[in-house]
């Protein structure tokens, strides 16, 4: 072949790739956009389009995306698509409510969730229960376990994205629903000029149900609280390619429970509440000449308290309030037919008053030795102080296609202004001195892409990452004023193999992670100083994802991952494991749409967490009670986790537009019971496992119009 | 403690597990769901049994010590009929535990040898380590450390260990110590105002069943379950100066009062039992289900207060 053909036949063969890959993006995106005709990304919007579009340009190949009404539709979710997360690769099983995002072994506040490009504080309510954006609004869910593009920072592990569906302008929408955790109710409305507004809210009662059932113990291991979420967006078409979207995100929940009994000493309080609200306006335009500009300021709140007492003693609390502000914007255009850049900002301040009170040791941090149900320590501290984290980062990102090459160098550079009012903890009446600093972080990034034949594909993506302390603890009595930036390290490389209707992903990934702030082993530490940055992290492994493409009957993937992830605590201490290694991971979600049914099944298969043993028991002669000596961390597992859920979906017409869909979702039909903690006998010298739920059916109905 | 190896070597107790809520595993609800209890396993325990030798309570004089200060520790020891009180070995813990653990004795404390007190067979003597107010209290440490955070009291405390029986029991003894990271008029008035704590009068024991009251010698087996009753003093509950650390300031505090239950035979239905500080009451009651063969029997009450002091009150009960 003379080298101008093969040259031909390259580019000939990396189209092909690239093809597929869009030809898989625009499926996915369809599935989220009800049907919609997808749209290849940097595509100006339909003139008679008002939907925003969410979707970045480029996308990180780490990053897996699911269609909203695709993700849906699987079993175990109970029609969430956020928790179809529970069963895609290189995310780990979290605890009970599976509500933590474990990202490549990370912590669940490695994880950022985003909201149309807005960082909320949580994906879920409660300890998993439902997403904080109701199914009917989430056009497509995008989750990076790892080594995610230059768009986003501030996180050590992964990114997951949702994007909403804005308001339809063709006509009114409306869809009220009911099951055994909530109901919900949605309706937009076109108001002509090519505006349209719509509002939502959700409403849960799954945590009266429980006692009613007489499962109140249920929520000493999993917290169901009561919830509400509300929304409501307008969107206005400018021009031709010009949109614009506020939107308003508003979540709370509430969880109380008491163990009550005749003994007042051992008597048990647990109060939480979290509550957020975001406002947010989302500006694009897409320009003749191909390029793009998008601008998205915010402004919000987030609330957080846990209150926890045990007998006698004053309860221990911790509470924060922040005012939470920021925007992002990007500009990207063509350079020339075979480049693409962006420039962009991603800025993001948050001001928090902390407040906190009772024992040093709760609430337990990763790798801290805990016997499940066990009293908090006798110490008694008590701190406030308001503290100011503003990051701001500009980024540049370039797109090349070389040939079979696909190459995205990018850098971000990320500035911080760290404030805190106190460094040290208050004696006597001295004025509390503060401490204001300015970190700057760079953070290359780079993916590449490379079309070795066909429809495989190869990749790799990797950088650097950095995340500002969490802002508990930068207290002078509970944690170190003085902690800096935590940075990570991560790698990714795999193939991509696109086979008629089906798609083959393997993945080999690796991370270190730097400057953790985690508990000195020294028994007396520095003042100002129960935290120290010296925690190191390591986690490596490999996941696959057979994944079929969403059309047809058929739909599903069969995911795994294989991982290891450890922690040290200080510079000299030996490695253990991680709280969130979880060595093998397996899921399968299948369906199949026979006409009007929709019947699907999901199994699961997940190592146990690691816990730290107990090996011994003495008496404390004041509380009366045993307290435990504990071996090596982390050197004991829980029994494996397995599962199988059902769900059978029905829809009915019922003429003139509207539609009624039922549906009953079965968690864990086998009624398994997984261990999910150990529970220790008085003295300690008995074990056995405190079981999670065996079933759970979730019966409900939808009625569209 | 229960040294792994021992632990190891020690049959193990099966761990009789009962799933609390099994009949109710499946139940239908409204809305169609069906929900299973997540199953907290529970032990087959009896609160308060004394089945072996057994450490119940230390009372020491005086309650509240200063550093330097003389001690007295008289222990409880709670054995079946006829067997010994064997030998009990004493030590003041050097070494601080870790802030952020929850157990009252750190593992170093527990693994080291410890400044021994003297033992007479009866008695534990020995003086409050002059440096108890910097080891375990909330003068500085050397070196910039951080000082010990107080109990909720705003009390320290100096761990003593006391090793018998193969176990090991961690008696913490409250010392007095001064309020250094408190203004110097606040700490001038807590050091004027603050009154040691003093260990509560042993505690009135009284049997009754269905408003009658009975005799300790003569307690029908046929009643089955009889109510005992603990009664103490107002002045057993002191009132006392705590710097509040979120106000900044003193304020005036009432101690709660907690009773621990033991008993040789029988069952108890629940080990302890108490009066909060806001709750005036002087009383407290716990509910004993005889045990069916007559006989002597042996029911102790350890009455605690939230400072650390405490007093003991033994009857011995014969069940006809």
């Amino acid at each position: 072949m003379r080298p101008a053909a093969r040259a031909t036949a390259r580019r000939a063969a990396l189209a092909g790739a690239l093809a597929a890959q869009a030809t898989w993006a625009g499926a996915l995106a369809a599935q989220g956009a009800g049907g919609a005709a997808p749209r290849a990304a940097g595509e100006p919007a339909a003139a008679d389009e008002v939907v925003v579009r969410s979707a970045p340009s480029r996308r990180a190949p780490t990053e897996i995306v699911l269609g909203g009404a695709d993700a849906a539709r699987g079993a175990g979710t109970q029609g969430d698509p956020a928790k179809a997360l529970q069963s895609l690769p290189g995310f780990g099983r979290g605890g009970p409510g599976e509500g933590e995002l474990i990202a490549w072994g990370g912590a669940p506040g490695e994880t950022r969730v985003f909201v149309d490009g807005v960082e909320v504080p949580a994906l879920y309510h409660g300890d998993g229960v439902r997403s904080i954006v109701p199914a009917g609004l989430v056009r497509d869910l995008r989750a990076a376990p790892g080594a995610y593009g230059p768009e986003y920072g501030r996180a050590l592990g992964g990114v997951v994205r949702l994007t909403t569906e804005g308001p339809s302008v063709d006509r009114p929408h409306l869809r009220v629903g009911a099951d055994a955790l909530d109901g919900r109710a949605y309706a937009s409305a076109p108001l002509g000029r090519g505006v349209a507004v719509a509002a939502s809210g959700r409403y849960g009662w799954v945590d009266r149900l429980l006692p009613a059932l007489g499962a109140d113990e249920a929520g000493e291991l999993l917290v169901v609280p009561r919830y509400a979420d509300w929304q409501a967006q307008a969107a206005a078409r400018l021009r031709a390619g010009e949109g614009l979207r506020a939107t308003l995100l508003s979540s709370r929940d509430e969880f109380r429970r008491s163990v009550g009994g005749d003994d007042p000493s051992a008597r048990r309080g647990d109060r939480r509440r979290s509550s957020f609200d975001r406002v947010f306006v989302r500006y694009e335009r897409s320009l003749p000449d191909g390029a793009s500009v998008a601008l998205t300021p915010f402004v919000g709140r987030d609330e957080r308290s846990l209150e926890a007492s045990f007998g006698f003693g004053p309860p221990s609390r911790l509470a924060l309030r922040s005012l939470r502000y920021g925007a992002r914007a990007e500009y990207a255009a063509p350079l020339g037919a075979q480049a693409k850049l962006a420039l962009g900002l991603d800025a993001s301040g948050a001001a928090t008053r902390v407040e906190r009170a009772g024992s040093p040791s709760r609430p337990p941090r990763e790798g801290d030795p805990y016997a499940f149900g066990e009293p908090p320590g006798d110490a008694y501290d008590v701190d406030a102080y308001r503290t100011s984290q503003l990051g701001v980062a500009p980024y540049a990102a370039l797109d090349l296609a070389l040939g079979r090459l696909r190459l995205a160098p990018a850098l971000r550079v990320d500035a911080y202004l760290l404030e805190v009012e106190r460094l040290r903890p208050e004696v006597g009446r001295a004025p509390p001195v503060g401490d204001s600093s300015l970190v700057a972080a760079a953070e290359p990034r780079l993916a590449l892409r490379y079309a070795v034949a066909g429809p495989l594909e190869a990749f790799a993506a990797g950088g650097r990452y950095h995340q500002p302390p969490a802002p508990e603890d930068l207290g002078a009595t509970f944690g170190n004023p003085r902690l800096g930036l935590a940075s990570a390290t991560q790698l990714a490389a795999g193939e991509r193999l696109a086979l008629g209707d089906f798609q083959l992903e393997a993945l080999g990934f690796v991370k270190w992670i730097d400057g953790l702030a985690a508990r000195p082993p020294a028994a007396s530490p520095e003042v100002a100083r129960l935290l120290e940055p010296g925690g190191r992290g390591r986690a490596y492994g490999a996941s696959w994802l057979l994944r079929r493409r969403p059309a047809g009957e058929w739909f599903g993937w069969l995911s795994a991952t294989l991982s290891r992830s450890e922690r040290t605590n200080a510079p000299g201490l030996a490695a253990r494991l991680s709280d969130h290694d979880r060595p093998v991971v397996v899921a399968a979600s299948l369906g199949r749409e026979l006409g009007p049914w929709t019947l699907s099944a999901r199994a699961r298969y997940a190592s146990g967490a690691p816990r730290t043993p107990v090996v011994g028991a003495f008496v404390d002669l004041r509380s009366g009670r045993h307290q435990p000596v504990f071996g090596a961390p982390n050197s004991v597992r829980l029994p494996p986790f397995a599962q199988l859920d059902l769900r059978v979906d029905r829809a009915f017409s019922l003429g003139a537009g509207a539609a009624l869909r039922l549906y009953l979702d079965v968690i864990n039909v086998t009624a398994r019971a997984n261990a999910e903690e150990i529970v220790y006998a008085r003295d300690f010298r008995a074990k056995a496992y405190f079981s999670g739920l065996p079933t759970l059916a979730v019966f409900g109905a939808e009625l569209e119009q | 403690m229960t040294a792994p190896a021992a632990r190891a070597s020690r049959p193990r107790r099966v761990a009789r597990v009962a799933r609390r809520d099994a009949p109710r595993a499946r139940r239908f609800a409204l809305l169609g769901a069906s929900l299973a209890c997540a199953c907290r396993p529970a032990f087959d325990e009896r609160p308060g049994l004394v089945e072996g030798q057994r450490l119940l309570a230390v009372v020491a004089e005086p309650a509240e010590a200063r550093p330097g200060e003389a001690l007295t520790l008289r222990p409880l020891i709670a054995a079946p009929e006829g067997q010994p009180a064997g030998e009990l070995a004493w030590s003041f813990c050097q070494s601080p535990k870790p802030p952020a653990e929850d157990n009252v004795v750190g593992l170093a404390c527990l693994l080291e040898p410890g400044s021994p007190l003297s033992w007479d067979g009866a008695v534990a003597r020995g003086a409050m380590p002059a440096d108890a107010c910097v080891r375990f209290g909330p003068d500085p440490p050397p070196g910039g450390a951080r000082p010990r955070d107080p109990d909720p009291t705003g009390g320290f405390f100096q761990p003593i260990l006391v090793r018998a029986f193969g176990e090991v029991w961690a008696h913490p003894q409250r010392v007095a110590c001064g309020l250094p990271s408190a203004p110097a008029d606040v700490a001038r008035a807590f050091a004027a105002g603050y009154r040691p704590n003093r260990n509560p009068a042993p505690p009135a024991l009284e049997v009754e069943a269905g408003g009658r009251a009975l005799a300790w010698d003569a307690l029908p087996r046929e009643i089955g379950r009889v109510t005992v009753r603990a009664r103490w003093t107002a002045d057993d509950a002191e009132t006392y100066l705590w710097w509040d650390p979120t106000l900044r300031d003193l304020r005036e505090r009432r101690e709660s009062m907690r009773l621990s239950w033991f008993v040789s035979g029988g069952r108890l239905d629940v080990a302890s039992t108490g009066r909060d500080e806001a709750d005036p009451a002087t009383e407290s009651v716990n509910v004993w289900q005889l045990p069916e063969a007559p006989g002597p029997q042996t029911l102790w009450v350890v009455l605690r207060d939230a400072r650390g002091g405490a007093a003991i009150a033994q009857v011995r009960a014969i069940v006809e």
